[in-house]
């Protein structure tokens, strides 16, 4: 009988250890299915650990890491950068967040990779200069959070088809930010002019001519030029002119600008994810991009009082993703052509 | 080193975690995930893989992307999220759209006048669908909606920056002598149907509401030089600036021209003088005093020439040309206040001034010299001549004639709006008019008229496809003494925020002005030929010193106020055929006029009072289709009108023949075209070049036709500093036939213009 008791006792401690487990394991697998029904692309990212140089605003930065959270499928680790801190393990990104955090790891932390979210395409390139930008070194890129000027553009024209000239306004100093836009806006059958502004006493007399020409304003991220200032002389001149503007951020729309594209913080987060996998795969970075896509924030009051037919937001992002494909593809088309042709030359 | 967990912590929900607000260079407390006891770790893993399922599957309905303007603080000197940017176009700066107007408008943009090479103010007029625009006497224009007098046109409302232009008791439009230059014009307003209930009587057939370009946006300095056939030369230069506290402007421009050039008189085609030399002074200005509360400062002063034929002027024949001397001036100030983004009110208040002196020479055949003696004699207010030496009449009579005039007007208005809700608005306001005339001519001296008024138009929109709008305005006036009630009722079916269909009802009124209704009109003889200098000289020439009188005279008749009710349907829409916009507006209308002063007003012939009703009906069409070169703007108007006698069959005993009852119908059809319209084109070309042209066309005016096509080309040059133009512009007259008067004449049916432009 003991023997029996002992087999049962046995049995039943077995079966206890045996539920136990498969208790776990289903508890686990229910897990994993979970995991793999919600996160179709999510579950090969690993990111073993980063570190995080904020922007002084913590809920900005908590937000954008959930979201980078929420692309990896996992918790990630992160460590902040306490400024007391020397010693930093030299084969561990930092991402930073905001321009100033960027300034600071650039000239703290010489010997760390460098990830920068939040910042323009402008103010990297003049504070990276030092790094080398060879593909296989890259030590330091960013996800640049300012919209491409050409997106704008298109904006502009998915809102008002039939636009064509697009007014541009620049100091002196900032006549560069526009350069790569003029030499991209002819294939999509636009072209702009840009008028120089050499003092603030000049921007209205410059802004007057420039609603002559165009047949709307594309403001860039130029804060010497559209600044919270300014914005209400620019945005009610362009307004009594009949005139859109387009631009610079997202938060002039409210202000009165008609339309802007902007990065939501999921792309950005995208974009960074996919940026530290190629570090933790590769050991480099790839090169500094803007994130996969944009949204379009639109006044709809403005344009309705403007007497400007608006599409839906979702339209002119769809839009504008449709033109700039389109583009893409037959430029491919032309370097295939020139690649065959320059091969069947002897 | 401090490793901050972001996932979830046992007791918080999932949306606390996400806000998480750990700080990141906290104290390490937490523990580092990868190390977490085995007892942990099922755990762990049950927790994190229920909130991620959750998380994952509610995060698509979180909106994706920047919607932080609620959670997060803007972060300083960053932009995207930037500090104070102050909300520009709020609901009170924004425009009616189209679609919620309640009634049909045209709106009329400076660049398109521009573009088109249109030369003189009154000739814009021709692009609105339903007006048309002609010459009458010495080449003064007139234009007006729907037809009607050519004469005196003061049967719409015609504002520059809501300040009243035409004048104040002649109720005349002086559109040569408007001191608004075409290069400030930002754009011009025009309310076709009777308008009253907001703009009060006077809005009889419609307003026209020029508005100037802003201060703000005339910055820099602008120089223009236009020059071209029949001696017509034009200058305007402006110079402005905008800064913190104040944004003004400054410009000057001068108009020369010289009008037709011939005219037909007794058979013969002669010289016409009837030109203009006008110069013009104003200043336009901003004070910002705070950033609820600014001020506009206006003023201006009109100096110079208009020219008048001797052929064309009085009853007595002038022996040279009585060119009118032309000084106006005027002030307007306009106080702005802005408590709340949704409550603005303004008071208005302006004075104009204008003083006009025309003089000139007559010599009265010996022939004629004598009747007019029997006509003084018997003229019981004659008395005071001396007739027993006005027996005979041995040479002609030589004098000096006047028609000097001033008159100012003094007018106050204030006007309030008040977005009650998302779905209501309220404008109201009150307004107070007082003119002052002088004329030794047309009033015997001075005199003043009153006028004030109360009005108020309120919107309810109860869903977002349906506004109402109901309005009206109680106005009280001098010239009659009586008070009036025009309302306006409007529903207005918006589809997609694209198309419109409205319904609109309206009444107005238009009262006699002063001149009508108390004329006092004489012409007072100075310098009289020494022959009858002591008889006459002095001696005021009234309508009753004259014999001939075939017509029935309606001097004294007391006149009353004009009535009109308007049914109109219109419809406006919106396509976007890609990649262009076409835009159409149709409007239909059935009008009743009731009780319309009929007849002329002439020293010698009297014959005005209530004594025509009109009833019009037709429609109107405004279309443009604009491409990203291209643009197209088509306007039809089809008018027409069936006028009716009404008025009494006698006065004082004497009867109407049927003549002059039919002629009091045909004076009230003369600019009562049944066809008009304009169709534009305009395109541009590569290297800044714009091609312009425009064909314009008026049917059944006075039995002729008016068709011109315009063509304009020009060329600009951006520099980033500069802007320059120069143009070039013909106009082709296709029909060689004058319009509307015979004296209207041009000698060659082709006209130049040579356009300059530097902007900087």
């Amino acid at each position: 009988m003991a023997i029996i008791d002992r087999s049962l006792s046995k049995v039943g401690l077995f079966r206890t250890a045996y539920f136990i487990a498969r208790g776990r394991v289903v508890v686990a697998l229910f897990g994993l299915i979970l995991m793999l029904v919600a996160g179709a692309a999510r579950s090969d990212i690993t990111i073993p650990l980063i570190y995080v140089v904020g922007s002084g605003n913590d809920v900005l930065d908590n937000y954008l890491l959930d979201q980078v959270r929420q692309v990896v499928g996992q918790e990630v680790p992160i460590m902040p950068v306490n400024e007391s801190e020397a010693a930093l393990n030299p084969d561990v990104p930092i991402v930073t967040i905001g321009p100033s955090a960027f300034t600071t790891a650039l000239g703290r932390y010489p010997q760390s990779p460098i990830l920068a979210t939040l910042i323009s395409q402008e103010y990297y390139r003049a504070m990276a200069s030092a790094r080398s930008d060879k593909k296989s070194e890259r030590t330091v890129s960013a996800v640049y959070y300012d919209v491409p000027l050409l997106n704008q553009a298109l904006t502009g024209k998915a809102i008002l088809p039939q636009a064509r000239r697009i007014a541009l306004l620049a100091t002196p100093k900032s006549t560069h930010l526009y350069s790569e836009l003029r030499s991209q806006l002819p294939k999509y059958n636009l072209e702009a002019q840009m008028f120089v502004v050499n003092s603030s006493s000049e921007l209205i007399p410059a802004l007057v001519r420039a609603l002559y020409y165009g047949d709307f304003v594309l403001a860039a991220q130029d804060p010497s030029i559209y600044n919270p200032s300014t914005i209400k002389h620019i945005l009610l001149t362009a307004y009594r002119r009949n005139i859109m503007v387009i631009g610079p951020s997202q938060a002039y729309v409210k202000a009165g600008s008609l339309a802007s594209s902007y990065a939501p913080y999921s792309a950005v987060a995208q974009t960074l994810v996919s940026a530290l996998q190629q570090w933790f795969q590769k050991g480099f970075f790839p090169e500094p991009t803007y994130p996969t896509y944009f949204n379009v924030q639109i006044n709809e009051q403005v344009g309705r009082s403007l007497n400007i037919p608006l599409p839906s937001e979702d339209s002119v992002k769809q839009q504008v993703a449709e033109l700039l494909r389109e583009q893409a593809m037959s430029a491919t088309k032309d370097a295939a052509a020139d690649a065959a042709n320059s091969g069947i030359l002897p | 080193m401090a490793v901050t967990n972001y996932s979830c912590c046992p007791s918080g929900t999932w949306v606390d975690s996400l806000l998480a607000t750990t700080s990141l260079q906290a104290v390490p407390h937490q523990t580092i995930l990868r190390r977490a006891p085995p007892a942990f770790g099922g755990f762990w893993l049950f927790c994190s893989a229920t909130l991620l399922g959750i998380t994952v599957s509610v995060a698509p309905a979180l909106a994706d992307g920047n919607d932080l303007s609620d959670k997060v603080e803007p972060l300083p000197g960053f932009y995207g999220f930037n500090d104070d940017i102050p909300e520009v176009l709020t609901t009170t700066r924004l425009r009616q759209p189209k679609t919620r107007v309640p009634g049909s408008t045209t709106v009329i943009e400076g660049n398109l006048i521009r573009q088109l090479g249109i030369n003189s103010l009154v000739e814009i007029f021709r692009l609105v669908p339903g007006m048309v625009v002609a010459e009458v006497g010495s080449s003064t224009p007139v234009t007006t909606y729907h037809g009607t007098a050519h004469y005196e046109q003061r049967r719409m409302q015609i504002m520059i920056d809501g300040r009243t232009a035409h004048r104040a008791t002649l109720s005349d439009m002086d559109w040569q002598s408007m001191p608004v230059a075409l290069e400030l014009i930002e754009r011009i307003e025009v309310s076709r149907g009777p308008n009253s209930a907001a703009y009060g009587i006077n809005a009889f057939l419609g307003s026209i509401n020029i508005i100037t370009r802003d201060p703000a946006d005339t910055a820099g300095a602008e120089l223009r030089v236009m020059s071209g056939s029949r001696d017509y030369r034009r200058t305007f230069a402006s110079i402005g600036d905008a800064t913190e506290d104040i944004d003004w402007r400054l410009a000057i421009e001068k108009r020369v021209f010289g009008g037709f050039d011939y005219q037909k008189e007794d058979g013969e085609f002669i010289p016409f003088h009837d030109g203009q030399n006008l110069n013009f002074l104003t200043f336009d200005s901003r004070l910002k005093l705070k950033p609820d509360f600014n001020i506009e400062l206006r003023a201006g002063v009109t100096d110079g020439v208009n020219e008048e034929d001797q052929y064309k002027t009085g009853y007595f024949p002038a022996q040279a040309n009585p060119d009118i001397d032309v000084r106006d001036y005027y002030l307007d100030s306009r106080f702005n206040f802005i408590p709340s983004a949704d409550h603005f009110f303004h008071v208005q208040v302006s004075f104009e001034n204008f003083k006009r002196r025309q003089r000139w020479p007559i010599k009265l055949p010996t022939e004629d010299v004598l009747p007019l003696f029997n006509g003084i004699c018997s003229n019981p207010a004659g008395s005071s001549v001396n007739c027993s030496n006005l027996n005979t009449a041995p040479e002609s009579l030589s004098a000096n004639l006047n028609a000097d005039s001033e008159d100012s007007r003094l007018e106050l208005e204030l006007q309030d709006t008040l977005v009650l809700s998302d779905t209501t608005k309220l404008v109201s306001g009150l307004g107070y008019r007082h003119d002052t005339y002088r004329s030794e001519t047309f009033s015997n001296g001075r005199g003043t008229s009153e006028q004030y008024r109360v009005f108020g138009n309120f919107e309810y929109s109860p869903t977002n496809w349906l506004t109402f709008n109901g309005g009206g305005n109680w106005e009280h006036t001098g010239t009659t003494g009586q008070g009036y009630f025009s309302p306006r009722l409007a529903a207005n079916l918006i589809f997609n925020n694209q198309h419109a269909l409205r319904f609109v009802y309206s009444e107005a009124v238009r009262t006699p002005d002063s001149f009508e209704q108390n004329p006092d009109y004489g012409y007072t003889l100075r310098n009289v030929n020494a022959a009858y200098a002591d008889e006459l000289e002095g001696y005021r020439l009234t309508i009753n010193d004259l014999l001939e009188k075939n017509y029935v005279n309606t001097l004294g008749v007391h006149l009353t106020e004009e009535k009109i009710r308007s049914h109109e349907i219109s419809y406006f829409g919106q396509f976007p055929v890609s990649p262009a916009l076409l835009t159409l507006e149709v409007r239909g209308f059935r009008d009743e006029m009731r009780d319309m002063i009929g007849g002329v007003i002439q020293f010698e012939e009297w014959n005005i009072d209530n004594s025509v009703d009109i009833d019009q009906k037709g429609f109107e069409v405004e279309g443009s289709v604009v491409f990203p070169s291209t643009t197209l703007r088509l306007s039809y108007g089809y008018l027409d009108q069936e006028s009716r006698y009404s008025g009494p069959d006698s006065y004082d005993g004497k009867k109407l023949s049927a003549e002059e009852k039919g002629n009091k119908l045909a004076w009230l059809g003369r600019l009562s075209a049944r066809h008009s319209g304009s169709i534009v084109a305009i395109q541009r070309l590569p290297w800044n070049i714009t091609a312009a042209s425009a064909f314009y066309w008026a049917d059944e005016f006075r039995n002729s036709q008016f068709e011109r096509l315009d063509i304009r080309l020009a060329k600009q040059l951006i520099q980033p500093r500069y802007t320059a133009e120069l143009a070039f512009v013909m106009q082709h007259y296709l029909n060689r036939e004058y319009d509307l008067s015979s004296d209207n004449n041009i000698a060659d049916h082709n006209q130049f213009f040579v356009e300059a432009g530097l902007r900087f």
